[in-house]
């Protein structure tokens, strides 16, 4: 895969990951270089040390991503060997150096392919809007570029996009048109767990759900009076709480003329409410599923964006990553820098 | 064939009419509280929109913030624009587009009227 690096991945290795490589090699970046370019630079004598290899591989096409998958299906027309004859044509730079084809892109497009075991990864680049690049006094708009990764599996049929939003959608439709994919759809990423983000949490190793944002399935609207009968049934359950006088409570209860027909208290609760986030503290040892608001809430919310985390252990050591589920978006962020390794844990737990 | 997840959803919209205080519903508290995919009850929230059960409009929510931009009767025109809120540029697609259902009076009028006649029934 080392076909696709340029010196742009490199800026996906976090400060350790350069601490850690300058370590193994025992170089000495001189001062006031740029570690990330110093690095890039001295990636073939790098390359020879097997651990500094193994981060520079794992790390410098993954880092902190959003992810969505899709599937393809063959048919008579579209078949895995004109799959594979397009993915490895010369048209489509397979196996050349992607640093050999700097100044050769104008447009949108497959950048070069590399393939591994039966997996090809393709580096694309996109135009991404413009940017403004100022001076003191005046400024001029240049082309924004951006580089996405993507891989494809022709035996398992799926398609990986590491990309979000447009970005994601326009890679799309390059490898589509390039490689003249067929039955292109997404993947669901909750399909195998009944679209519940809690039994995917519970798949995944020590996976610990700390927030999400969500919005309720209805929009209830309540009227003032319906506001005060609300406050003085919530003080009757407290003082049930702190007198454990039912008799009170019922006397209570009976006492506010307020129809609840056809409402719940949950109903009441979320009335008006456009969207709601929940976070549970930091210190907290159980997770936000075992917390009482989130059980009562859970039927009647849809949780949209949801951060989990999970372990991954690498030679005996345990790192903690943290990814972002997007139910609307259909898509994974890996909200932490993660490697090869955690992102292929993830794709097994999603397509 | 008979269409269990259709008389499901029916007779929870019945349920939902009665409820004077309900102004609209996302269809995923159909799939949240009857457990359906979300796709089923699509299809069948589709068949009562068709029967003016109910009428659909859309919420336009930024992404991912899920602020409700606008809520408008037709989308289609929205599609692959950028729309302005709260100073940030949000570009359309249909992931920022949420199907909210509204129960047509008539039928909350009929609901309501079959349930009085029932419970007055010796």
């Amino acid at each position: 895969m080392d076909n696709l690096y340029t010196q742009l991945d490199f800026t996906r290795l976090t400060n350790d990951d350069i601490e850690k490589l300058i370590g193994i090699a025992g170089l000495e970046v001189p001062d006031g270089a740029d570690k990330h370019d110093y690095i890039y630079k001295n990636r073939d004598s790098l390359g020879k040390i097997e651990s500094a290899n193994n981060i520079i591989n794992q790390k410098v096409l993954a880092g902190s991503c959003a992810i969505k998958w899709y599937s393809f299906e063959y048919d008579n027309e579209f078949t895995m060997d004109k799959l594979i004859e397009c993915l490895e044509s010369e048209n489509n730079n397979y196996n050349v150096r992607a640093v050999d084809l700097v100044g050769t892109i104008m447009d949108d497009g497959i950048v070069c392919i590399s393939k591994d075991d039966n997996i090809y990864t393709i580096k694309l680049i996109i135009k991404d809007g413009m940017r403004r690049v100022a001076d003191a006094i005046t400024y001029r708009t240049e082309q924004n570029w951006s580089t996405v990764i993507a891989k494809i599996d022709v035996y398992n049929k799926w398609i990986e996009i590491r990309a979000s939003g447009n970005l994601n959608k326009t890679a799309k439709r390059i490898l589509v048109n390039s490689l003249k994919i067929k039955n292109v759809n997404e993947i669901e990423i909750l399909h195998k767990y009944d679209h519940d983000v809690s039994k995917f949490k519970d798949s995944l190793n020590n996976g610990f759900y700390t927030r999400y944002r969500a919005m309720p399935t209805k929009n209830i609207v309540l009227t003032e009076d319906d506001g005060i009968a609300l406050s003085k049934i919530i003080d009757a359950i407290d003082a049930y709480f702190i007198d454990k006088d039912s008799k009170m409570l019922l006397e209570k209860l009976d006492a506010i003329d307020y129809d609840m027909s056809e409402i719940s208290l949950i109903d009441i609760f979320l009335a008006g409410i456009e969207k709601m986030s929940m976070k549970i503290r930091s210190d907290s040892t159980e997770d936000i599923t075992k917390q009482g608001l989130y059980s009562v809430l859970k039927k009647d919310i849809t949780e949209d964006t949801s951060y989990i985390k999970f372990d991954t252990d690498h030679n005996g050591v345990k790192y903690t990553n943290t990814i972002q589920v997007g139910r609307t978006t259909n898509s994974i962020t890996f909200r932490t820098s993660v490697t090869e390794k955690e992102i292929e844990y993830i794709r097994e737990k999603v397509i | 064939m008979f269409n269990q997840n259709g008389e499901i959803i029916r007779e929870y919209i019945k349920k939902l009419a009665l409820n004077k205080r309900l102004a609209f519903f996302y269809v995923t508290d159909i799939s949240n509280n009857l457990l359906i995919p979300i796709d089923k009850c699509f299809e069948e929230l589709n068949k009562l929109v068709s029967e003016e059960i109910l009428y659909v409009k859309y919420e336009i929510r930024t992404l991912p913030g899920l602020d409700v931009i606008e809520i408008v009767d037709n989308y289609e025109n929205l599609l692959d624009t950028t729309i302005m809120f709260e100073d940030t540029e949000y570009n359309i697609s249909y992931d920022n587009i949420f199907p909210i259902y509204y129960i047509s009076d008539e039928y909350k009028r009929f609901v309501a009227d079959t349930k009085n006649k029932f419970a007055l029934s010796p």
